[in-house]
Protein backbone atom coordinates (compact mmCIF):
# COMPACT_ATOMS: atom_id res chain seq x y z
CA UNK A 1 0.00 0.00 0.00
CA UNK A 2 2.63 2.64 0.46
CA UNK A 3 4.55 1.80 -2.24
CA UNK A 4 1.40 2.56 -4.02
CA UNK A 5 0.98 5.78 -2.59
CA UNK A 6 4.68 6.91 -3.21
CA UNK A 7 4.22 5.52 -6.80
CA UNK A 8 1.29 7.85 -6.94
CA UNK A 9 2.82 10.95 -5.43
CA UNK A 10 5.62 9.92 -7.61
CA UNK A 11 3.68 10.25 -10.88
CA UNK A 12 1.60 12.82 -9.96
CA UNK A 13 4.61 15.05 -9.97
CA UNK A 14 5.71 13.95 -13.55
CA UNK A 15 2.11 14.54 -14.43
CA UNK A 16 1.26 17.85 -12.93
CA UNK A 17 0.90 21.27 -14.68
CA UNK A 18 3.85 23.14 -15.15
CA UNK A 19 3.90 26.38 -12.92
CA UNK A 20 2.58 29.67 -15.24
CA UNK A 21 5.62 31.50 -13.68
CA UNK A 22 4.24 35.36 -12.21
CA UNK A 23 6.55 38.22 -12.35
CA UNK A 24 8.95 37.77 -9.18
CA UNK A 25 9.17 42.26 -8.78
CA UNK A 26 12.34 42.51 -5.85
CA UNK A 27 11.70 46.00 -6.24
CA UNK A 28 9.50 49.03 -7.51
CA UNK A 29 11.07 50.85 -10.53
CA UNK A 30 10.10 54.26 -8.52
CA UNK A 31 11.50 53.14 -5.27
CA UNK A 32 14.58 51.67 -7.32
CA UNK A 33 14.64 55.94 -8.62
CA UNK A 34 13.68 57.50 -5.16
CA UNK A 35 17.00 55.06 -3.76
CA UNK A 36 18.98 56.28 -6.60
CA UNK A 37 18.52 59.82 -5.83
CA UNK A 38 18.05 60.27 -2.36
CA UNK A 39 13.96 60.54 -2.26
CA UNK A 40 13.87 63.48 -5.18
CA UNK A 41 13.64 61.88 -8.62
CA UNK A 42 14.45 64.05 -11.14
CA UNK A 43 11.89 64.74 -13.71
CA UNK A 44 12.45 61.94 -16.61
CA UNK A 45 14.94 63.13 -20.11
CA UNK A 46 15.23 60.72 -23.08
CA UNK A 47 17.65 59.60 -25.67
CA UNK A 48 17.39 59.34 -28.97
CA UNK A 49 18.99 56.48 -30.00
CA UNK A 50 20.04 57.04 -33.68
CA UNK A 51 23.43 56.81 -36.12
CA UNK A 52 26.77 55.39 -34.23
CA UNK A 53 25.20 54.88 -30.81
CA UNK A 54 22.65 52.45 -32.35
CA UNK A 55 25.64 50.88 -33.68
CA UNK A 56 27.16 50.38 -30.87
CA UNK A 57 24.60 49.67 -28.52
CA UNK A 58 23.56 47.05 -30.97
CA UNK A 59 27.29 45.38 -30.99
CA UNK A 60 26.81 45.09 -27.40
CA UNK A 61 23.43 43.36 -27.30
CA UNK A 62 24.26 41.48 -29.83
CA UNK A 63 20.71 43.20 -31.81
CA UNK A 64 19.16 46.36 -32.68
CA UNK A 65 18.19 47.66 -29.67
CA UNK A 66 14.00 47.79 -29.38
CA UNK A 67 13.15 51.00 -29.56
CA UNK A 68 14.22 54.85 -31.14
CA UNK A 69 14.99 56.34 -27.52
CA UNK A 70 15.07 55.66 -24.18
CA UNK A 71 14.53 57.31 -21.23
CA UNK A 72 16.52 58.41 -18.00
CA UNK A 73 16.91 60.24 -15.26
CA UNK A 74 19.80 62.71 -14.56
CA UNK A 75 21.38 64.41 -11.12
CA UNK A 76 24.41 66.43 -11.98
CA UNK A 77 26.76 63.40 -12.88
CA UNK A 78 24.26 60.61 -11.98
CA UNK A 79 22.03 58.89 -13.98
CA UNK A 80 19.67 56.18 -13.65
CA UNK A 81 18.69 54.10 -16.31
CA UNK A 82 15.62 51.19 -16.31
CA UNK A 83 17.01 48.77 -19.03
CA UNK A 84 15.46 45.47 -20.43
CA UNK A 85 17.01 42.65 -21.90
CA UNK A 86 15.86 39.23 -22.81
CA UNK A 87 17.68 36.29 -20.78
CA UNK A 88 16.35 32.93 -22.12
CA UNK A 89 12.97 33.83 -23.11
CA UNK A 90 11.53 36.57 -21.30
CA UNK A 91 13.20 39.94 -20.48
CA UNK A 92 14.78 41.30 -17.23
CA UNK A 93 13.73 44.89 -15.73
CA UNK A 94 17.43 46.20 -14.54
CA UNK A 95 18.26 49.25 -12.67
CA UNK A 96 21.49 50.83 -13.13
CA UNK A 97 23.33 54.14 -11.99
CA UNK A 98 26.16 55.82 -12.95
CA UNK A 99 28.04 57.91 -11.94
CA UNK A 100 31.65 59.37 -12.82
CA UNK A 101 31.51 57.31 -15.80
CA UNK A 102 31.32 54.11 -13.09
CA UNK A 103 28.73 51.75 -12.57
CA UNK A 104 27.19 53.05 -9.25
CA UNK A 105 24.50 49.89 -8.44
CA UNK A 106 22.91 47.24 -10.89
CA UNK A 107 19.76 45.87 -9.51
CA UNK A 108 17.28 43.27 -10.62
CA UNK A 109 13.92 45.11 -10.22
CA UNK A 110 11.69 42.38 -11.90
CA UNK A 111 12.91 38.66 -12.79
CA UNK A 112 10.24 36.89 -15.63
CA UNK A 113 11.80 33.51 -15.51
CA UNK A 114 11.83 30.45 -14.02
CA UNK A 115 15.94 29.82 -14.08
CA UNK A 116 18.63 31.65 -13.40
CA UNK A 117 17.08 33.99 -10.81
CA UNK A 118 20.26 33.98 -8.89
CA UNK A 119 21.69 36.67 -10.72
CA UNK A 120 19.66 39.16 -8.22
CA UNK A 121 21.37 38.70 -5.40
CA UNK A 122 24.14 41.19 -4.17
CA UNK A 123 26.89 38.53 -4.24
CA UNK A 124 26.29 38.70 -7.94
CA UNK A 125 25.47 42.17 -8.76
CA UNK A 126 27.75 43.57 -6.59
CA UNK A 127 30.59 42.61 -8.83
CA UNK A 128 29.27 45.64 -10.83
CA UNK A 129 30.34 47.87 -8.97
CA UNK A 130 32.42 50.48 -9.54
CA UNK A 131 32.87 48.92 -13.41
CA UNK A 132 33.85 50.85 -16.34
CA UNK A 133 34.45 50.59 -19.88
CA UNK A 134 37.57 50.01 -21.42
CA UNK A 135 39.03 49.14 -24.82
CA UNK A 136 35.60 50.84 -26.15
CA UNK A 137 32.70 48.93 -24.65
CA UNK A 138 34.28 46.00 -23.01
CA UNK A 139 33.82 45.84 -19.07
CA UNK A 140 37.03 46.57 -17.25
CA UNK A 141 36.37 43.81 -15.32
CA UNK A 142 35.50 39.91 -16.13
CA UNK A 143 32.15 39.06 -14.06
CA UNK A 144 31.86 36.05 -12.53
CA UNK A 145 29.53 33.51 -13.82
CA UNK A 146 26.62 31.23 -12.19
CA UNK A 147 26.20 27.91 -13.24
CA UNK A 148 22.54 27.54 -14.88
CA UNK A 149 22.24 31.17 -14.97
CA UNK A 150 24.59 31.88 -17.90
CA UNK A 151 22.37 33.64 -20.29
CA UNK A 152 20.51 36.25 -17.48
CA UNK A 153 24.49 36.95 -16.37
CA UNK A 154 25.06 37.71 -19.74
CA UNK A 155 21.91 40.02 -20.53
CA UNK A 156 22.77 41.86 -17.21
CA UNK A 157 26.44 41.98 -18.30
CA UNK A 158 25.62 43.55 -21.49
CA UNK A 159 23.26 46.09 -20.06
CA UNK A 160 25.82 47.34 -17.77
CA UNK A 161 27.76 48.14 -20.67
CA UNK A 162 25.17 50.04 -22.16
CA UNK A 163 24.25 51.57 -19.52
CA UNK A 164 27.90 52.92 -19.05
CA UNK A 165 27.61 53.61 -22.97
CA UNK A 166 24.38 55.57 -22.57
CA UNK A 167 25.50 57.52 -19.79
CA UNK A 168 29.04 58.42 -21.69
CA UNK A 169 27.09 59.42 -24.53
CA UNK A 170 24.87 62.04 -22.31
CA UNK A 171 28.07 63.54 -20.44
CA UNK A 172 29.52 64.16 -23.62
CA UNK A 173 26.39 66.42 -24.44
CA UNK A 174 24.73 63.91 -26.66
CA UNK A 175 21.37 63.74 -24.49
CA UNK B 1 5.16 -26.69 -55.24
CA UNK B 2 2.20 -26.81 -53.28
CA UNK B 3 -0.06 -23.77 -51.68
CA UNK B 4 1.21 -22.83 -48.26
CA UNK B 5 -1.87 -23.77 -45.86
CA UNK B 6 -2.30 -23.04 -42.24
CA UNK B 7 -0.40 -24.94 -39.85
CA UNK B 8 -2.31 -27.47 -37.67
CA UNK B 9 1.03 -28.18 -34.89
CA UNK B 10 1.39 -25.96 -31.55
CA UNK B 11 3.75 -23.61 -31.97
CA UNK B 12 3.26 -23.16 -35.24
CA UNK B 13 -0.18 -22.40 -35.00
CA UNK B 14 0.24 -19.58 -32.23
CA UNK B 15 2.60 -18.15 -34.16
CA UNK B 16 0.40 -17.34 -37.19
CA UNK B 17 -2.55 -16.48 -34.48
CA UNK B 18 -0.07 -14.36 -33.49
CA UNK B 19 0.45 -13.00 -36.78
CA UNK B 20 -3.07 -12.51 -37.61
CA UNK B 21 -3.78 -10.73 -34.80
CA UNK B 22 -1.20 -8.45 -34.59
CA UNK B 23 -1.80 -7.80 -38.32
CA UNK B 24 -5.09 -6.87 -37.42
CA UNK B 25 -3.81 -4.61 -34.58
CA UNK B 26 -1.86 -2.48 -36.47
CA UNK B 27 -3.14 -2.45 -39.56
CA UNK B 28 -4.75 0.71 -39.00
CA UNK B 29 -1.48 2.67 -38.02
CA UNK B 30 0.56 0.60 -40.97
CA UNK B 31 -1.72 1.84 -43.38
CA UNK B 32 -1.06 5.43 -42.64
CA UNK B 33 2.70 4.76 -42.05
CA UNK B 34 2.92 3.92 -45.23
CA UNK B 35 0.55 6.15 -47.23
CA UNK B 36 1.97 9.42 -45.37
CA UNK B 37 5.47 7.90 -46.15
CA UNK B 38 4.36 7.80 -49.92
CA UNK B 39 3.13 11.33 -50.01
CA UNK B 40 6.01 12.37 -47.66
CA UNK B 41 8.44 11.01 -50.63
CA UNK B 42 7.10 13.17 -53.85
CA UNK B 43 6.85 16.25 -51.22
CA UNK B 44 8.33 18.68 -53.83
CA UNK B 45 6.75 17.10 -56.51
CA UNK B 46 3.37 17.70 -54.79
CA UNK B 47 4.30 20.88 -53.70
CA UNK B 48 3.47 19.47 -50.35
CA UNK B 49 6.50 22.10 -48.62
CA UNK B 50 4.89 25.29 -50.21
CA UNK B 51 0.91 24.59 -49.44
CA UNK B 52 -0.30 25.54 -46.01
CA UNK B 53 -2.85 24.28 -43.96
CA UNK B 54 -6.02 26.55 -44.09
CA UNK B 55 -8.14 24.35 -41.99
CA UNK B 56 -9.22 26.00 -38.62
CA UNK B 57 -9.16 22.67 -36.77
CA UNK B 58 -5.54 21.43 -37.90
CA UNK B 59 -4.11 25.34 -37.33
CA UNK B 60 -5.97 24.95 -33.62
CA UNK B 61 -3.77 21.54 -33.17
CA UNK B 62 -0.73 23.50 -34.37
CA UNK B 63 -1.59 26.38 -31.61
CA UNK B 64 -1.94 28.83 -34.33
CA UNK B 65 -5.64 29.47 -33.99
CA UNK B 66 -5.78 32.64 -31.13
CA UNK B 67 -8.16 31.79 -27.91
CA UNK B 68 -9.45 34.98 -28.17
CA UNK B 69 -9.84 37.61 -31.55
CA UNK B 70 -7.66 40.51 -31.33
CA UNK B 71 -8.18 43.77 -28.97
CA UNK B 72 -8.17 46.82 -31.51
CA UNK B 73 -8.77 50.35 -31.51
CA UNK B 74 -8.77 53.27 -34.46
CA UNK B 75 -6.69 55.76 -33.86
CA UNK B 76 -7.66 58.60 -36.52
CA UNK B 77 -7.97 55.69 -39.05
CA UNK B 78 -4.83 54.07 -37.69
CA UNK B 79 -5.57 50.54 -36.47
CA UNK B 80 -3.55 49.46 -33.38
CA UNK B 81 -4.40 45.95 -31.80
CA UNK B 82 -3.39 43.23 -29.41
CA UNK B 83 -2.74 39.71 -29.89
CA UNK B 84 -2.02 37.28 -27.61
CA UNK B 85 1.09 39.39 -26.30
CA UNK B 86 2.16 41.22 -29.41
CA UNK B 87 0.71 44.98 -30.40
CA UNK B 88 -0.22 45.30 -34.33
CA UNK B 89 0.04 48.01 -36.46
CA UNK B 90 -2.31 48.20 -38.89
CA UNK B 91 -2.05 44.34 -38.90
CA UNK B 92 2.24 44.83 -38.65
CA UNK B 93 3.33 43.22 -35.78
CA UNK B 94 4.89 45.97 -33.85
CA UNK B 95 6.38 45.43 -30.14
CA UNK B 96 6.36 42.84 -27.51
CA UNK B 97 3.26 43.53 -24.88
CA UNK B 98 2.34 41.13 -22.59
CA UNK B 99 -0.90 42.43 -21.30
CA UNK B 100 -4.08 43.01 -23.12
CA UNK B 101 -4.06 46.48 -24.52
CA UNK B 102 -6.81 48.97 -22.89
CA UNK B 103 -6.60 52.14 -25.02
CA UNK B 104 -4.73 53.42 -27.78
CA UNK B 105 -4.52 57.14 -29.12
CA UNK B 106 -2.10 59.60 -31.11
CA UNK B 107 0.87 61.35 -29.24
CA UNK B 108 1.75 63.80 -31.83
CA UNK B 109 3.33 62.49 -34.83
CA UNK B 110 3.44 58.77 -32.76
CA UNK B 111 0.84 56.34 -31.50
CA UNK B 112 0.61 55.65 -27.89
CA UNK B 113 -0.85 52.17 -27.04
CA UNK B 114 -1.27 51.21 -23.20
CA UNK B 115 -1.65 47.90 -21.43
CA UNK B 116 -2.26 48.55 -17.44
CA UNK B 117 1.70 48.28 -16.95
CA UNK B 118 3.12 49.58 -20.11
CA UNK B 119 2.74 51.96 -23.06
CA UNK B 120 4.49 51.62 -26.05
CA UNK B 121 4.97 54.67 -28.15
CA UNK B 122 5.30 53.70 -31.76
CA UNK B 123 5.26 54.85 -35.55
CA UNK B 124 2.68 54.54 -37.57
CA UNK B 125 4.50 51.88 -39.69
CA UNK B 126 4.79 49.77 -36.33
CA UNK B 127 8.57 50.42 -35.29
CA UNK B 128 8.78 50.62 -31.73
CA UNK B 129 10.03 54.07 -30.70
CA UNK B 130 9.80 53.29 -26.42
CA UNK B 131 8.21 51.13 -24.10
CA UNK B 132 7.42 53.41 -20.96
CA UNK B 133 7.13 50.84 -17.98
CA UNK B 134 5.79 51.10 -14.58
CA UNK B 135 8.41 53.78 -13.92
CA UNK B 136 7.38 56.08 -16.46
CA UNK B 137 3.79 56.13 -15.64
CA UNK B 138 1.73 57.51 -12.76
CA UNK B 139 -0.38 54.06 -12.17
CA UNK B 140 -1.71 51.16 -13.62
CA UNK B 141 -3.24 52.64 -16.83
CA UNK B 142 -7.07 51.49 -17.63
CA UNK B 143 -7.91 54.16 -20.57
CA UNK B 144 -5.85 56.31 -22.96
CA UNK B 145 -7.73 59.24 -24.57
CA UNK B 146 -7.38 62.49 -26.04
CA UNK B 147 -7.61 65.78 -24.17
CA UNK B 148 -8.31 69.31 -25.81
CA UNK B 149 -5.73 70.24 -28.18
CA UNK B 150 -4.56 66.53 -28.89
CA UNK B 151 -2.85 65.72 -25.61
CA UNK B 152 -2.18 62.65 -24.96
CA UNK B 153 -4.27 61.27 -21.89
CA UNK B 154 -4.34 58.08 -19.63
CA UNK B 155 -6.68 57.15 -16.62
CA UNK B 156 -4.88 55.15 -14.29
CA UNK B 157 -5.48 53.68 -10.36
CA UNK B 158 -3.86 57.54 -9.15
CA UNK B 159 -6.18 59.61 -11.24
CA UNK B 160 -6.04 60.79 -15.09
CA UNK B 161 -2.59 62.65 -16.27
CA UNK B 162 -1.91 64.07 -19.58
CA UNK B 163 1.09 64.26 -21.24
CA UNK B 164 3.27 66.67 -22.52
CA UNK B 165 3.91 67.35 -26.52
CA UNK B 166 6.99 64.61 -26.48
CA UNK B 167 5.54 62.38 -23.79
CA UNK B 168 7.92 62.42 -21.26
CA UNK B 169 6.01 63.62 -18.17
CA UNK B 170 2.99 63.60 -16.99
CA UNK B 171 0.87 66.21 -14.86
CA UNK B 172 -2.87 65.72 -13.47
CA UNK B 173 -5.55 66.23 -15.77
CA UNK B 174 -9.07 67.84 -14.99
CA UNK B 175 -10.54 68.33 -18.47
CA UNK B 176 -12.64 66.32 -20.87
CA UNK B 177 -11.48 63.80 -22.70
CA UNK B 178 -12.32 61.33 -24.95
CA UNK B 179 -11.47 58.14 -24.59
CA UNK B 180 -10.82 55.18 -27.03
CA UNK B 181 -13.00 51.98 -27.36
CA UNK B 182 -12.16 49.20 -29.04
CA UNK B 183 -13.61 48.10 -32.05
CA UNK B 184 -13.85 45.18 -34.50
CA UNK B 185 -10.95 45.48 -37.19
CA UNK B 186 -11.50 45.74 -40.42
CA UNK B 187 -11.27 41.93 -42.22
CA UNK B 188 -8.97 42.95 -44.45
CA UNK B 189 -6.45 44.69 -41.28
CA UNK B 190 -7.45 41.30 -39.44
CA UNK B 191 -6.04 38.70 -42.42
CA UNK B 192 -2.55 40.66 -42.40
CA UNK B 193 -2.86 40.39 -38.86
CA UNK B 194 -3.62 36.59 -38.44
CA UNK B 195 -0.81 36.53 -41.68
CA UNK B 196 1.81 38.18 -38.83
CA UNK B 197 0.47 35.81 -36.13
CA UNK B 198 0.82 32.51 -37.51
CA UNK B 199 4.00 32.98 -39.55
CA UNK B 200 4.71 31.44 -42.43
CA UNK B 201 2.11 29.36 -41.82
CA UNK B 202 2.00 25.54 -41.38
CA UNK B 203 3.03 23.70 -44.69
CA UNK B 204 1.04 20.53 -45.73
CA UNK B 205 4.76 18.31 -45.42
CA UNK B 206 5.25 19.12 -41.90
CA UNK B 207 1.71 18.08 -41.01
CA UNK B 208 2.35 14.30 -42.72
CA UNK B 209 5.62 14.12 -41.46
CA UNK B 210 3.79 14.89 -37.78
CA UNK B 211 1.16 12.10 -39.12
CA UNK B 212 4.16 10.03 -40.06
CA UNK B 213 5.83 10.17 -36.52
CA UNK B 214 2.84 9.79 -34.79
CA UNK B 215 3.43 13.61 -33.24
CA UNK B 216 0.18 14.60 -34.51
CA UNK B 217 -1.11 12.47 -31.62
CA UNK B 218 0.36 14.52 -29.30
CA UNK B 219 3.40 13.15 -26.55
CA UNK B 220 2.69 9.83 -26.51
CA UNK B 221 1.96 9.37 -30.34
CA UNK B 222 5.56 8.67 -31.33
CA UNK B 223 5.08 5.77 -29.07
CA UNK B 224 1.79 4.16 -30.25
CA UNK B 225 4.04 4.65 -33.90
CA UNK B 226 7.28 2.92 -32.36
CA UNK B 227 4.68 0.14 -31.14
CA UNK B 228 3.36 -0.14 -35.39
CA UNK B 229 6.97 -0.51 -35.69
CA UNK B 230 7.96 -3.53 -33.41
CA UNK B 231 4.50 -4.57 -34.68
CA UNK B 232 5.70 -4.70 -38.35
CA UNK B 233 8.72 -5.99 -37.40
CA UNK B 234 7.26 -9.15 -35.31
CA UNK B 235 4.84 -9.63 -38.69
CA UNK B 236 7.19 -9.96 -41.08
CA UNK B 237 8.96 -12.61 -38.59
CA UNK B 238 6.02 -14.59 -37.83
CA UNK B 239 5.53 -14.37 -41.56
CA UNK B 240 8.71 -15.90 -42.68
CA UNK B 241 8.44 -18.13 -39.84
CA UNK B 242 5.21 -19.42 -40.81
CA UNK B 243 6.35 -19.69 -44.53
CA UNK B 244 9.19 -21.75 -43.46
CA UNK B 245 7.12 -23.78 -41.56
CA UNK B 246 4.21 -24.52 -44.00
CA UNK B 247 5.77 -24.62 -47.31
CA UNK B 248 6.26 -28.07 -48.62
Amino acid sequence: MRFVLALVAVLSFAVAPPRAWADDVYQEPETFLAEAFGGTVPAPKVLWITGELRDKIASILGHAYGGLRVRYWQKGVRTAWILEEIGKVKPITTGLVVEGDRLLQLKVLIYRESHGWEVRHDFFTDQFKGATLENGMRLDRSIDGISGATLSVNALTNLARTALLLHRHVEAGGG
Amino acid sequence: MAKASRPNNGRASRVYAWHRYLGLAAAILIIIVAVSGVFLNHTERLALDRHTVSQGWLLARYGMVPERPPISFDVDGTWVSWLEGFLYVNGRKSGRMPRPLVGAARAGDLLAAASPDALLLVTAEATPVERLSQAALPGAVAAVGRGPGGALAIRTDRGVFASDADVVAWTPFAGAVVWSRPMPLPAAIEERLMLGYRGEGVPWARVLLDVHSGRILGRWGPYLMDAAAVCLLLLAATGIYNWLKTRR
